[in-house]
């Protein structure tokens, strides 16, 4: 898996990796695969033991369908709102957002792994993102998260993998050019 | 090893410009609500065709339909008119909109509300 490019998804506030091989960023590609109805229930078809998980009250396939995709067009409502005002006020920080990947992170790292939900309560929407700065930046990736840890679920390993793969990305000193940079 | 401010550097000059999510969630915003029907209509099919073992080429030759269109309408952002609804509805023999009863009193809907939205 290699990085092609980086979009300008807001400018000076929020950037998306491509990846070789994808039509558009992984921001696009996201909400785009939070909005069709056949690979998400496709997805939650194969999920069904962690559906019946308590903490999501055994939830049916029809349900977690309709709520991805509720949680989806709020949480895109909500980085338009921040997009089209963040023109004019640049304090309306991607930040309040974005929290450290790992909860017990008290002091802010230098490109930061970060992590940012859905708006329901509970949400299992993650974008996932390198912090450069206060308001900037750079996603990675994403998923929908249905266990506790996300070494439980396979598709969520590939996540922390490409994480870091842009991590290593933004702190190589070559990338001004935006090189080829392989992950496998 | 670059610093955060470096990074930060290279990517403000390198970075491309995305001029197209912003129409796309802005179009998705402003078609939700058939959208939620499209939804509904595409959950139906494909929760059938799984139970019934049944393929969407299947269904499309059925209907006469291209397994291409089949596609679009299970992904559930095709604006189905009411001649398609029905020949699905015809063909699968399950029903997947329905109207109000017209003997009860027209009941008007209210003011949809605000949906409050929190960061």
């Amino acid at each position: 898996m290699n990085i092609a490019t980086i979009f300008d998804v807001v400018t000076d506030c929020l950037y998306a990796v491509q990846f070789e091989g994808e039509e558009k960023h992984e921001f696009s590609r996201l909400f785009e695969l939070w909005n069709d109805v056949e690979y998400l229930e496709a997805f939650f078809e194969m999920q069904q033991k962690e559906l019946a998980n308590e903490f999501w009250n055994a939830i049916s396939v029809e349900d977690a369908v309709l709520k991805t995709i509720r949680d989806a067009r709020k949480l895109e409502r909500r980085l338009i709102q921040v997009a089209e005002v963040g023109k004019i006020d640049k304090s309306e920080a991607l930040s309040s957002f974005f929290k450290p990947l790992h909860d017990s992170t008290t002091k802010i790292e230098p490109f930061e792994k970060n992590k940012a939900k859905g708006i329901n309560t509970p949400s299992w929407l993650r974008i996932y993102a390198i912090r450069l700065d206060n308001n900037l930046f750079v996603i990675s990736g994403g998923g929908i998260k249905l266990t506790k840890t996300m070494q439980e679920s396979e598709h969520l390993l590939l996540e922390l993998k490409k994480m870091e793969l842009v991590k290593e990305y933004l702190q190589n000193d070559d990338n001004s050019d935006l090189p080829i940079f392989e992950l496998f | 090893m670059s610093t955060e401010k470096n990074a930060k550097t290279n990517l403000l000059a390198n970075a491309i410009k995305d001029t197209t999510w912003l129409q796309d969630a802005q179009w998705r915003q402003f078609n939700a609500d058939w959208l939620d029907l499209s939804t509904a209509i595409a959950l139906k099919i494909l929760r059938f065709l799984r139970t019934h073992k049944m393929t969407q080429k299947e269904l499309a030759d059925q209907l006469g339909f291209s397994p291409q269109y089949i596609n679009k309408i299970v992904k559930g952002s095709e604006n189905l008119t009411l001649e398609t609804i029905c020949k699905i509805q015809k063909v699968l023999r399950i029903r997947l909109i329905e109207i109000a009863d017209l003997n009860t009193e027209l009941e008007i809907m209210p003011e949809p509300a605000e949906e409050e939205v929190t960061a």
